[in-house]
């Protein structure tokens, strides 16, 4: 529950919280890749 | 039929904000044909308000530093981004993205409230960020994208100037904490329900027609 108000809908992530806005993982292949890709969202 | 009222907390520099508000709009065409009347006030909320007015680089450059990702990771999100964004008919422009601060722009958002004109400025807004590869987050570009849309020029570069709107978007903030809202877009139909993120028409629908139902 956020606030005096009934929550409807489904928590599919798609916010920005802080600056950082949930996005999918990258599906670069792994060879282009820095560092591993474990979470799902970015600054956008 | 009484109007529904709808309060949107968003920020400027929010992707999913654009998004929810064509999925929004969506729903409130729908509503509308179906006799409904809906009335909607959006309220300010700072993603970042860390974010200096002036920042160099290319937005996937300060996207994989801040995730201590890489570039290209960086570069691939923001494409996936600009992709579900075509799906709403928005043309996203992550090359031409000039980032910034958006406090100011939240107080001009205030001025055309104040004017009748906030939903007018807000998709402007919105736009010249995501869109144009225009600058929001000085004083006189800001003044150009509100004069685009009917207010005055020399006011809103005196009100920017001076502050004048500074309070109500800490009072818009403030709200949101109280609400405990942690993320936007978020919507509260009537005051009484709640939609969390860029959710699909049909949500944001069942949520105004639920907003019309008389409380038991």
């Amino acid at each position: 529950m956020t606030g005096p108000f009934e929550l409807l809908g489904d928590d599919d992530g798609t916010v920005c919280v802080d600056g950082v806005c949930a996005l999918p993982a990258p599906a670069l292949p792994s060879s282009e890749l820095a560092t591993p890709v474990a979470a799902d969202d970015a600054s956008a | 039929m009484t109007a529904v009222k709808v309060d949107i907390w968003s920020d400027v520099a929010c992707p999913w904000c654009f998004v929810g508000k064509r999925r929004f709009e969506k729903a409130v065409a729908d509503f509308v044909d179906a006799g409904g009347q809906v009335d909607v006030e959006y309220h300010s909320y700072e993603l970042s308000p860390g974010t200096p007015a002036e920042v160099e680089g290319h937005h996937a450059d300060h996207l994989a530093q801040h995730l201590g990702r890489s570039v290209a990771e960086a570069r691939q999100m923001l494409a996936q981004m600009t992709e579900l964004a075509a799906t709403e008919g928005l043309s996203y422009d992550y090359d031409a993205l000039q980032s910034t601060n958006t406090r100011l722009a939240h107080q001009a958002l205030h001025l055309a409230k104040a004017h009748g004109l906030q939903a007018e400025l807000k998709e402007r807004l919105l736009a010249a960020y995501f869109e144009q590869g225009r600058h929001v987050g000085r004083v006189e570009d800001l003044a150009d994208v509100a004069a685009e849309i009917g207010l005055d020029r020399d006011e809103v570069v005196a009100a920017l100037t001076d502050g004048t709107y500074a309070a109500d978007v800490d009072a818009d903030i403030a709200q949101a904490v109280a609400y405990g809202i942690g993320g936007v877009p978020f919507y509260v139909f009537d005051g009484r329900f709640g939609v969390s993120g860029a959710q699909s028409p049909e949500v944001f629908r069942s949520a105004l027609d639920k907003a019309t139902e008389v409380p038991a």
